[in-house]
């Protein structure tokens, strides 16, 4: 199961879907880390996430750190309501940089 | 008729080199390959071989069966000249044909007059003489199918010679080839019209079973012929009162016989079925007409019945079958033996007629099978039996009765050598009973608390099955769909730590990298972190850790981010997420009813926690399964290790309250970004949702 990525002038948007759980976290950690890699400020759109377990948050706060480390943009777009429960109930809502709606950076 | 066939021509030198016959051998091997008509390919090319060899006539004969048997005759099928003897029989053994069909060798007998075997056309009334002939037989390989006989050399003073004799065994070879190709093709052209039959016997059959009923009708049957025709046969005929009569048969034997025979009994019941309602008659009349077209040895066995949906009575008669099973409303078996043999023994019956059974299935379900399924093999070879079908009824008991049986007939497999036929009563308390249960969860008998109760392989790929578990059982229980995805992440997390840390924990020791991901965190981070996690963390744990939190908050609290984030990360350490369970790593996962709320029980099979730890090292040590266990204690109202069952390893039980859980309210937490000072100061229970209800 791979997550659709957007490549647009040094920006990515890596698109997570479905359930991010112990099984799928894997796999988008990867992607994330992988983009971050190619040296490219990371949109991450939760749009498609229907749920998010401690697993999955923790793959959005290893790329977070990253990204921090690497002076690569990080943004999270499209937090739907199932994400921001998990992500205020972990006090994350606060850390990460969120966009409200748009799935681009400002 | 000898006018029609062909005239010798007359005045043709015989063969004068070898080259001549073989080139007649080939193109006569080239006639019988192009010819739609042996008879006449086999007339021309006789007339042919007869110039050929500058013979006065040829005739030829064919066996009308197989040569060794007794009674074979030869008769003849062709002849050119004037000796006419077409339709002539000779024993097959006799005379000079059967002496070279005997010996498989073509003979040339220079002089009648001094051979044993040979009979004059004289004693059989033909008004011919032969001289001297040459015989070869007509075969391929070991098979006889007649013999070529040249009759008279042409010319009076000419004698046949070898060569003659040698070109007639090529030439009787080309023509045996040729036979044999069209009797082959014959035969093809039989199995096909054969094979027509049994397909539109084997659609007639079909016709007379039952149409595939509704689903949910509660008399169902089933019938999968092990080849094209079927000796099984079921049938179900509601009687105008509201009654259904039913019956199940098996014809001994297989194939064609057993089919007609099937078909014949089938007409007879729904025929009679319609006067006849009491079984134990039905069967006596049955039988009588059977009996007047069976062959001697062919039986039937057969259940016929009448159920009253009313009444939920079954009244059966029992030919010799196997004895249906009833399973009643508590899933307890009961079968009833047949009290009289199968119909075609003819053996007296008391009263004339077969013993009846009557019986209440009220709340269960009868089931008639034939023996393709109780003594169907599964891939090891052993037989299902009796046991096997009741296993099998059982495991699918929940499905309408239609597909229920589909499921018992799958799960025998393809390869069944017998006809598979099934046939289901289901009363119709039962009917009522099964529809109810499939609107509300599964759950065990005499716990009307339990709402599920699985078991659930111990691998990542299995919690999205528990988190559907986990979700429709709090449906059931009425709760919101937010208070239902608060439970569900809290089970997830409880099992996420049953699967790294329980079963995962030898490898995750091994493998897992202990450095803390925090020393890379940036201070700014950091920071943020310490300050947002501390409400929550210091909240959660204060139970257990608040003496911790004493003079060195600070530390504490830096400790604290590098474990919540390196705890958090734990997932991936010792590729958890990846691993398998391997045989018996499992969590029984059930859910009930408790008072005003719900109650998560998860039994796993892992080496003990010590519970003490398992909460006290959230601050202290909170590197594995940080996160998680802080949303456990968060989205719950308690979380408990209980002394597990005898053989299991750990007892965790995840309670939350339904209290003051109202309709569903909107979703608050598109405002949380806002609302975030203000969820910092709630205790992480229930009471972060209560909120909601109160802004909803």
């Amino acid at each position: 199961m791979s997550f659709r990525i957007s490549d647009n002038a040094g920006t990515s948007t890596v698109f997570l879907s479905g359930e991010i759980d112990l099984e799928r976290s894997p796999a988008a950690r990867k992607t994330l880390l992988d983009t971050l890699a190619r040296k490219q400020a990371l949109v991450v759109d939760l749009g498609g996430v229907t749920y998010i377990d401690s697993s999955g948050i923790a793959s959005l706060v290893e790329a977070y750190q990253k990204a921090r480390t690497s002076n690569l943009g990080f943004t999270l777009a499209e937090v739907g309501p199932p994400v921001m429960r998990v992500l205020s109930l972990a006090r994350l809502d606060k850390v990460f940089p969120i966009t409200p709606g748009a799935s681009h950076p400002a | 008729m000898a006018a029609a066939r062909p005239a010798v021509v007359s005045n043709t030198a015989a063969l004068r080199r070898d080259e001549d016959y073989l080139d007649l051998v080939a193109s006569l091997i080239e006639e019988f390959a192009h010819s739609e008509d042996l008879q006449a390919s086999m007339d021309a090319a006789l007339a042919r071989i007869a110039e050929a060899l500058d013979a006065d006539a040829a005739v030829m004969f064919l066996l009308d069966g197989d040569f060794d048997a007794d009674g074979t005759r030869l008769i003849c099928r062709s002849c050119v000249g004037p000796l006419d003897v077409l339709g002539l029989e000779l024993p097959a053994q006799a005379s000079v044909p059967g002496r070279v069909l005997k010996h498989n060798q073509a003979e040339r007998v220079a002089d009648t007059a001094i051979d044993p075997d040979f009979v004059a056309p004289q004693t059989l009334g033909i008004d011919y003489d032969i001289r001297s002939l040459i015989c070869a037989p007509l075969g391929h390989r070991d098979e006889r199918y007649g013999v070529i006989e040249i009759l008279n050399p042409r010319e009076p003073a000419r004698r046949f010679s070898a060569r003659d004799e040698e070109a007639l065994s090529a030439m009787a070879a080309a023509a045996g080839f040729a036979i044999r190709n069209t009797r082959l093709t014959q035969e093809l052209l039989a199995q096909n019209r054969l094979r027509q039959e049994l397909e539109l016997a084997a659609a007639v059959q079909r016709n007379l079973l039952p149409a595939a009923a509704d689903p949910e009708a509660p008399v169902q049957g089933l019938n999968r012929p092990a080849r094209g025709v079927s000796g099984d046969f079921f049938d179900v005929l509601p009687l105008p009162d509201g009654r259904v009569a039913f019956a199940l048969a098996d014809v001994s034997g297989k194939g064609m016989n057993a089919a007609l025979i099937m078909v014949k009994a089938a007409t007879l019941f729904r025929s009679m079925a319609k006067r006849v309602h009491e079984p134990g008659l039905l069967l006596s009349r049955i039988e009588a007409e059977l009996c007047e077209t069976m062959a001697f040895g062919m039986f039937v066995t057969m259940v016929v019945g009448v159920h009253d949906p009313k009444t939920h009575a079954v009244r059966i008669a029992n030919a010799g079958h196997l004895p249906p099973l009833k399973r009643d409303a508590d899933g307890r078996f009961e079968e009833f033996p047949a009290l009289d043999p199968p119909l075609g023994i003819q053996c007296r019956l008391e009263r004339n007629r077969y013993r009846e059974q009557t019986f209440s299935i009220e709340g269960g379900c009868l089931y008639l099978y034939t023996d393709g399924v109780s003594e169907a093999r599964g891939s090891a070879g052993d037989m299902l039996g009796v046991d096997g079908l009741k296993a099998l009824i059982d495991a699918n008991a929940c499905q309408p009765p239609g597909a229920r049986l589909a499921a018992i007939a799958g799960a025998l497999g393809d390869d069944v050598r017998d006809d598979v036929t099934l046939l289901v009563i289901e009363d119709s308390v039962a009917t009522a009973e099964r529809q109810a249960a499939r609107l509300r969860p599964p759950r065990k008998r005499r716990d009307a608390a339990q709402l599920v109760a699985q078991s659930i392989p111990a691998e990542a790929s299995q919690l999205k099955v528990v988190r559907r578990l986990v979700e429709a059982a709090a449906r059931e229980a009425g709760a919101s769909v937010e208070w239902a995805q608060d439970l569900v992440l809290a089970v997830d997390e409880a099992c996420q730590n049953i699967i790294r840390h329980g079963y995962g924990a030898t490898r995750r020791d091994a493998a897992a990298p202990e450095a803390g991901v925090g020393e890379t965190i940036t201070q700014a981070i950091g920071e943020t972190l310490g300050q947002t996690l501390a409400a929550p963390f210091g909240a959660s744990f204060s139970r257990s850790v608040g003496r911790s939190l004493g003079g060195t908050i600070g530390q504490t609290l830096g400790r604290t981010v590098d474990g919540v984030l390196d705890g958090a990360l734990a997932p991936f350490a010792g590729s958890a997420a990846g691993r398998r369970a391997t045989d018996g790593d499992r969590i029984e996962v059930s859910i009930r009813r408790n008072g005003d709320g719900l109650e998560v029980e998860l039994v796993d099979y892992a080496p003990c926690v010590n519970p003490d730890r398992c909460q006290g090292r959230a601050l202290d040590d909170v590197k594995p399964g940080g996160l998680g266990t802080f949303f456990m204690h968060a989205l719950t109202d308690l979380v408990q290790f209980r002394p597990p069952p005898t053989g299991a390893g750990n007892r965790l039980v995840l309670t939350k309250k339904l209290i003051g859980e109202p309709a569903p309210p909107p979703s608050p937490v598109r405002k949380s970004r806002r609302g975030a000072a203000s969820s910092a100061r709630l205790t992480p229970n229930t009471k972060g949702h209560k909120n909601r209800s109160g802004k909803g």
